[in-house]
């Protein structure tokens, strides 16, 4: 009895190992550096404190490492904000809006970029840069809080809490000025 | 030895008078208010103090990392006002204190702005961008501005330019490949042009620092004027002075196989250029650099005296005698053409002045040393010239006395009289040293940043900011009717950026009543996802706005980007205050004129620039062109007094002699000025003083020829190898000023060479032939 006990716990923990392996911080940055290209769609929900009812968004975002990031809205009105380097690209067809600025340039717009950007490049030292990191495993997969160190930007930015399991990012949830941001990703194929 | 001594006396001379290069001592005084205004704007107007760069020859990205390098360092330098090079740079606080007062900033403030109907498309407008990634920034100013007067008020501000925004820098537009641009206003005055130069330097020294690698910088603006107008002419006049020290060396020993000649030229040559720059330091304290290069170089005929010295002196003279014998013809010819040049001190054109001084000074120096000093300095030394060759001297004989040559006056009197005259330069930018690439790239950088040719500006002034603030606005009333119909793009004013106190008061006074706006926002909203209270901050604003005290001048240093759009518009000027208000693309002047008349300002000047600036040089140029004649008389009665002086003549006799002398001269001005006429020269105060110089070289041609004639075959045929030499000498060196890059040195060079020349030939020509056959001369006595 004993003897089946200690050898279940030693399947359980052998099972367990690999899983507890990667749900460390630096294991989970590994695993997302590893990867070079990803495609997944989203749907978003931006809640307002002025308004009565979130807005809802879905579309598609595109990763290619190293530091391209874009997010494609479809619905309700088209919208592409492109991330590369240090450039980014805002686009709305329907509004004739072309804006692109640089990032550098840019200290207030940085550390939202860098909050979903350098998480999927698994770029620790640069999230550290911009924010506390705070990192737990949370049922099969991780949990992240990223909290501004500048307390400037903490006016705009509360809080950036992501979700995840293993190298895939599902949830991220963004607290600012303007209210809060719920984004649900969806990895595609 | 005597180079030596005069080496060092240049040196002491050098350290002891100043050189200016302020590009505005160019430029003459002003006659009306409007000109007047003009030329102080030109000395230390706003855009005096502004530097425009751009930066290429590298990609995109890293051009926009050198700009943004360069801006940090022109910051840091705390020698700049103003730094433009990318999105408008506004502190937290200044932007928040512009919120603050975006009701009573905005010219959008009216009662229509906060109508339910236009607040409806406004509000659809918010949730769309809330929608977006934009959103916190429209969280941040939507929900307490909903009718966007703050975003409309800044983008107002932005204006329409060319300019684009790049990886957040600004790019020029319409460019083939990239560049970045970068405008800049140094702290300074324009007067100040020692820290003009010193704001160039930074502005240098911080591209070098932002590890620039394979870009360029391309800068201009006043100090960058000053160091290139100073650079080319010194280049040219560098260039000049070895190429035609190397041609007239090669022809000396040619014709007098000494080197001991290119002594004898150099002593008179360089006592006449350091008595010029004296005579200039002692009369007007300070010696311009562009009359420096112009006055050295003009004073290359100077060269003429010792070699008419040297050459006309008989087998068996000591040189002394010669210098005695000549002295009479020599002192008439220097003293005739210094007094042409006289004319010009009282052009009051400063660099005129300063280079008729010059020139004078220079001439009647040089005749003297060389009647006075060479013959002391060169006591045992003989100096022959060789024969000229047969063939030279039969083709002058030949050309001695054909009267037939002077038709070429005729000829170019018809030349100037069908080819309609000559044309007067009109344009103040082409008398200036600055090379025209720089003046290219200038207009370039000018035209990428959007800020186009001026073409006129309305001056007003008043002793308080309010009274110019609210003139302004009136001007502004007049003109949005011209704007309406396309009579003018539009135009900047200050009080675009600050508006009169009476303004604001006004659109306070227009603001709904508290009550009024909870309604019409409701009405606005329906069907739209707001919250009952989610534009309480809006009433809020509303609130605040009507208890502002207006916005004023002593508010300015809490607003710096605000105050350095509005700083070249409005600032002080003498115990008031002056405003400049700037129409952009004016097509009908004459509409626009009435408009600003309609107003009935008494203190509103409108200043049309090019119009003015013609008017400038055109009051200039006929200030010299009288100076010249009034000069050209004052050399015919000295000619003939002195010719008159000779025995046996009667005053009346002087006279004629007089204008039978100054006959091959005029001759050849006449030609001379059909010459450049031909060559599509157009005419400047400074050929003017070019012409009066190749006229009293050519007197001194008439005056030997006419003198020597009488004196036998012999001695008519040494004065002519004289004269000769001293032609080819100078067309030598001023035939060499052709090729120079600076305007008005090629002007000089192509006036002087062509009238030397015709002068020449028309003395020659008109010249009596010689009084007796050649046997009779070689005995004859003088």
């Amino acid at each position: 009895m004993m003897l089946r006990f200690v050898a279940a716990l030693l399947v359980a923990l052998a099972l367990c190992r690999p899983v507890s392996a990667e749900t460390t911080l630096e294991g989970t940055m590994q695993a997302l550096a590893a990867i070079r290209e990803a495609h997944a769609t989203f749907s978003e929900d931006k809640a307002i404190p002025e308004l009565s009812a979130p807005l809802p968004s879905t579309g598609t975002l595109t990763w290619v490492a190293p530091n391209r990031l874009e997010k494609h809205t479809t619905w309700p009105s088209e919208e592409i904000l492109r991330i590369e380097g240090d450039r980014l690209l805002l686009q709305r067809p329907g509004q004739n809006i072309r804006q692109e600025l640089s990032l550098d340039q840019s200290p207030d717009i940085r550390p939202f970029v860098e909050a979903i950007r350098s998480t999927l490049a698994g770029d620790l030292p640069t999230l550290r840069k911009y924010f506390e990191v705070s990192f737990a495993p949370e049922g099969n997969g991780w949990r992240m809080r990223l909290t501004p160190l500048s307390i400037r930007i903490r006016a705009a930015l509360q809080l950036v809490d992501l979700h995840g399991e293993g190298a895939q990012v599902l949830r991220v949830e963004t607290r600012g000025s303007d209210g809060t941001t719920r984004l649900r990703i969806t990895p595609s194929p | 030895m005597a180079l030596l001594l005069l080496a060092l006396l240049g040196l002491v001379l050098f350290r002891a008078v100043p050189i200016r290069t302020e590009m505005s001592d160019l430029l003459p005084p002003g006659q009306t208010p409007a000109a007047e205004f003009l030329l102080r704007e030109l000395r230390s107007g706003a855009a005096t103090t502004v530097l425009l760069a751009g930066i290429e020859g590298a990609p995109e990205a890293e051009l926009a990392r050198i700009s943004r390098a360069v801006g940090d360092g022109l910051r840091a330098s705390g020698q700049f006002s103003f730094i433009g090079n990318g999105s408008l740079d506004m502190s937290d606080e200044e932007r928040e204190l512009i919120f603050r007062y975006r009701y009573l900033l905005s010219p959008s403030t009216a009662p229509a702005l906060f109508e339910a109907e236009p607040l409806k498309t406004r509000l659809a407008g918010l949730i769309e961008g809330l929608r977006s990634s934009a959103s916190p920034l429209l969280a941040r100013y939507g929900f307490a501005d909903p009718t966007g007067a703050f975003f409309d008020l800044l983008r107002g501000w932005l204006g329409q330019s060319q300019v684009q925004l790049r990886s957040g820098v600004w790019f020029a537009g319409e460019s083939a490949t990239p560049r970045a641009l970068i405008v800049a206003r140094s702290k300074a005055s324009g007067l100040d042009t020692d820290a003009q130069a010193a704001a160039m330097r930074i502005f240098q020294q911080a591209f070098a620092a932002a590890d620039s690698g394979p870009a360029r910088l391309l800068l201009s603006g006043p100090g960058v004027f000053g160091a290139e107008a100073a650079a080319a002419v010194r280049a040219d006049v560098e260039m000049i002075s070895v190429l035609s020290g190397v041609l007239i060396l090669g022809f000396l020993w040619l014709r007098y196989r000494s080197l001991l000649m290119l002594l004898v030229v150099a002593v008179p040559l360089l006592a006449a250029s350091l008595s010029g720059v004296a005579a200039v330091g002692l009369v007007f304290g300070t010696v311009h650099a562009a009359a420096l290069g112009f006055g050295m170089t003009m004073l290359g005929v100077v060269v003429d005296y010792p070699l008419l010295l040297i050459t006309q002196r008989r087998p068996e003279e000591t040189l002394r005698q010669t210098a005695r014998r000549i002295w009479p013809t020599l002192r008439l010819a220097a003293g005739a053409a210094a007094l042409g040049l006289t004319g010009m001190m009282a052009s009051g054109f400063p660099l005129l002045a300063q280079l008729g001084l010059f020139g004078a000074a220079g001439l009647l120096v040089g005749v003297m040393v060389t009647a006075w000093v060479l013959p002391w300095l060169l006591r045992d030394a003989v100096l022959m010239p060789r024969p000229l060759p047969g063939f030279v001297s039969q083709a002058l004989t030949l050309l001695r006395g054909r009267r037939a040559v002077a038709l070429a006056v005729p000829v170019a009197l018809l030349v100037l009289l069908f080819g309609g005259g000559v044309r007067w330069e009109d344009d103040l930018a082409r008398l200036s040293p600055v090379p025209q690439a720089q003046r290219d790239l200038d207009k370039e950088l000018r035209h990428q940043l959007g800020a186009a040719d001026v073409g006129g500006v309305v001056v007003l002034a008043a002793p308080r900011t309010e009274t110019v603030l609210q003139q302004a606005e009136r001007v502004g009333d007049a003109l949005a009717p011209l704007m309406a119909r396309g009579a003018l793009n539009g135009f900047d004013s200050p009080a675009r950026y600050l508006p009169s106190a009476a303004v604001q008061q006004a659109r306070q006074a227009s603001l709904p009543a508290a009550d009024a706006m909870p309604p019409r926002l409701e009405q606005a909203a329906a069907g739209l996802p707001f919250r009952p209270d989610a534009f309480q901050r809006f009433l809020q604003g509303l609130e605040d706005s009507r208890a502002l005290p207006p916005l004023a001048v002593a508010d300015l240093p809490r607003l710096p980007t605000l105050a350095a759009r509005l700083g070249p518009l409005l600032s002080p000027h003498g115990d008031g205050w002056q405003g400049l208000i700037i129409p952009q693309e004016l097509r009908d002047k004459a509409a626009f004129q009435q408009a600003l008349a309609g107003l009935g300002l008494p203190d509103l000047l409108w200043v049309d620039i090019k119009a003015e600036m013609e008017g400038i040089v055109g009051v200039a140029t006929r200030q010299a062109l009288l100076w010249c004649g009034l000069g050209g008389l004052g050399v015919l009665v000295l000619l003939a007094i002195g010719l008159g002086r000779r025995p046996g003549q009667a005053w009346h006799g002087g006279l004629l002699a007089a204008l039978w002398t100054a006959a091959p001269i005029l001759g050849a001005m006449l030609v001379t000025l059909a010459a450049l006429m031909a060559m599509g020269q157009r005419l400047t105060p400074f050929h003017m003083v070019a012409l009066l110089l190749a006229a009293g070289v050519g007197m001194d041609y008439a005056l030997f020829f006419g003198t020597t004639a009488r004196q036998g075959e012999v001695e008519a045929e040494r004065t002519m190898g004289a004269i000769l030499n001293c032609t080819v000498t100078t067309l030598l060196t001023f035939g060499l000023l052709a090729f120079c890059a600076t305007p008005v040195l090629r002007g000089i060079g192509l006036t002087v060479a062509v009238g030397v020349l015709s002068a020449f030939l028309l003395a020659l020509a008109l010249s009596p032939r010689p009084a007796s056959p050649l046997a009779a001369g070689e005995k004859a006595p003088n």
